[in-house]
């Protein structure tokens, strides 16, 4: 496995993919922090206030590092697969006497284990904002809870982009992701915009088959609701009540959380799909 | 037998490819397969080395069928398109491929395979290049690399797709010379190329593939002097005495005077099916008391043959 993460971190280090992104995150960051220092210059610490607008903030900042994270997995995973093989990359290495699922999951490891770190670093360091800036009440089992969710966001995504590479080149398969990717959380937004009443079933219903082919919206929805400390509250009607403000966030509202079971869902898929792009690498051509 | 294929095919649902393809390739030869662009000679390479599944047939690298890692571990592959990850050195690129080869990153960094890595770029004259990227490699220093990459594990049979196409002549010589070596040490070299002067330089045996079908296999020497006619030379030649021997003749033979000189001497060209059928010349030309000075078989230039083969115009049995 050490032999993947140091290629990976090769090709993203000297490829210049990592110290970019890096350079920008630290500009998203900057600018999250700074938002973070005038909200908090604005008002009382110990207002109450002030503890919903850091749950916003938070929210926001890990939504849109998500989408940071996305385009890292998307842009530098897209041709793991058929780019390899169009550039003649892979023929060298495919005749050495290594089960080709082998490297194949060596692959998916040695970028999972980068695109880990960035998530980390994206998610402890809005974490660590909102509480720096607004004193944030955050309670450390929900935020290991949160964090674990928001790391099986990249492992996803990651997961669909390589399995994809062993069947579309490397721009058709980057589009085909995005799209799935949009299109989730498109669907996300929808559900929470139009359905909170459950008067659209019909939304409802197709964000829910969405969420089946691309479970991370779903997943970053019940990351935001743990990390809230929402996982106390039994998934009923009332808990739009109980989670206060929260459930009223227009399309960031947590008023349609995916079950413990979805999360099961999600985890069996991500091993689904890694596997299904095991035995698809394994039977396929190089030609 | 290293190397073995019985009616080894791959055929593409657009029907190009190649078929029914049966080689045997003995241990410590150099074995060619000639053809021309297209004919399917890469497609059947690449069913060797496992990176394409054969439709039908099968074959074994020494013993192993092929594809499986067992077999991949005895060979050592240049692929004809490739390309190197031009972010490593070429010193990185041959470590990853020690590691890809099997080797433990603790038997990867010894001094052992170090010195391992620097024999090979230094055989094919990369020397103090090993720290340099690949990304600043002229393509023919890449052409090098791969081969450097072919031998770093020292394997029993090394298979070449092109190795001498970015090459300039004095690459092509060195590469050549290098092969030739490899030879000498008892390495199995299994050549794919479209450079003639490199399979009558090194090859035992060649295979020739036309439009994804053999046309021809064996021992080059057999097969480039399999064109059936032979050179009599002989002294005491009378004219009239053509007709005479024209009329013992096996039917399906034929004997034709090529030159008659003043001194008496006569070179003559026979046409045979069999090489016994020029025994039975020879003893007619004896009892009609004629000296024989010289009888040889004619042999095509690897060009020529190549070139009847492609136009159709022979097709020598396999």
């Amino acid at each position: 496995m050490l032999i993947w993460i140091g290629y990976a971190g090769n090709e993203l280090l000297r490829r210049r993919i990592l110290p970019v992104t890096l350079a920008l995150t630290a500009l998203f960051l900057g600018l999250i922090g700074f938002v973070l220092h005038r909200v908090a210059g604005a008002g009382d610490t110990e207002d109450m206030s002030l503890f919903f607008q850091a749950g916003t903030a938070m929210v926001l900042g890990l939504y849109f590092a998500q989408l940071l994270s996305a385009f890292f997995v998307l842009f530098s995973t897209m041709g793991t697969i058929s780019g390899e093989i169009e550039s003649g990359l892979m023929l060298a290495m495919l005749a050495r006497p290594i089960p080709r699922w082998k490297m194949y999951l060596g692959k998916w490891l040695g970028f999972a284990f980068w695109c880990l770190l960035y998530h980390a670093l994206l998610f402890w360091s809005i974490v660590i904002l909102v509480r720096v800036f607004l004193n944030a009440p955050l309670l450390p089992d929900a935020v290991w809870k949160g964090f674990g969710l928001f790391e099986c966001l990249p492992l996803l995504l990651l997961a669909l982009s390589l399995l994809g590479s062993t069947a579309l080149p490397a721009i058709g398969n980057g589009v085909a992701c995005a799209m799935l990717l949009g299109l989730s959380m498109f669907s996300g937004l929808l559900e929470n915009v139009f359905d909170s009443s459950k008067a659209h079933a019909g939304i409802s219903n197709f964000a829910f088959y969405v969420s089946l082919l691309m479970p991370s919206d779903a997943i970053f929805r019940r990351m935001i609701y743990e990390l809230l400390g929402g996982s106390a509250l039994p998934l009923t009607p009332e808990t739009d009540k109980m989670m206060g403000p929260f459930s009223s966030m227009g399309p960031f509202s947590l008023s349609n959380l995916p079950s413990a079971a979805f999360v099961v869902y999600a985890a069996v898929y991500l091993v689904a799909l890694v596997a299904w792009g095991c035995a698809r690498f394994q039977r396929k051509d190089i030609a | 037998m290293i190397l073995e294929t019985s009616g080894l095919s791959k055929v593409y649902p657009s029907g190009v490819g190649c078929r029914d393809i049966s080689v045997r390739v003995k241990q410590g030869t150099a074995f060619g397969l000639l053809g021309p662009n297209g004919a399917g000679k890469s497609t059947f390479v690449k069913m060797i080395v496992g990176l394409l599944k054969p439709t039908s047939g099968s074959g074994a690298v020494m013993g192993n069928p092929i594809g499986r890692t067992e077999a991949r571990r005895h060979i050592g592959y240049l692929p004809e398109l490739f390309r190197f990850q031009d972010w490593l050195t070429a010193r990185e690129v041959l470590a990853f491929h020690g590691r890809l080869a099997g080797l433990s990153a603790a038997a990867n960094r010894s001094p052992g395979q170090q010195r391992r890595i620097r024999e090979v770029l230094s055989l094919v004259g990369l020397d103090g290049r090993g720290d340099d990227r690949v990304r600043h490699f002229s393509k023919g220093m890449q052409q090098r690399l791969g081969i450097a990459c072919a031998l770093l594990t020292d394997p029993e049979l090394i298979i070449l797709d092109e190795p001498a196409s970015a090459l300039d002549p004095i690459g092509r010589f060195e590469v050549r010379s290098l092969l030739q070596e490899l030879r000498r040490q008892g390495k199995t070299i299994f050549l794919n190329t479209h450079l003639l002067e490199d399979v009558e330089a090194l090859c035992d045996e060649v295979a020739f593939v036309y439009h994804g079908k053999l046309k021809a296999v064996g021992p080059l020497r057999d097969i480039i002097g399999s064109t059936g006619r032979w050179e009599i030379s002989v002294g005491g030649w009378l004219p009239g005495l053509l007709e005479e021997i024209r009329g013992a003749l096996i039917p399906g033979t034929e004997l034709h005077v090529r030159e008659e000189r003043p001194d008496g001497s006569a070179v003559l060209t026979a046409v045979v099916r069999e090489r016994e059928q020029v025994g039975w010349i020879n003893r007619l030309l004896s009892e009609l008391e004629l000296t024989l000075y010289e009888v040889r078989p004619v042999t095509e230039n690897l060009e020529q043959w190549f070139l009847s083969l492609a136009d159709g115009k022979e097709d020598t049995p396999c």
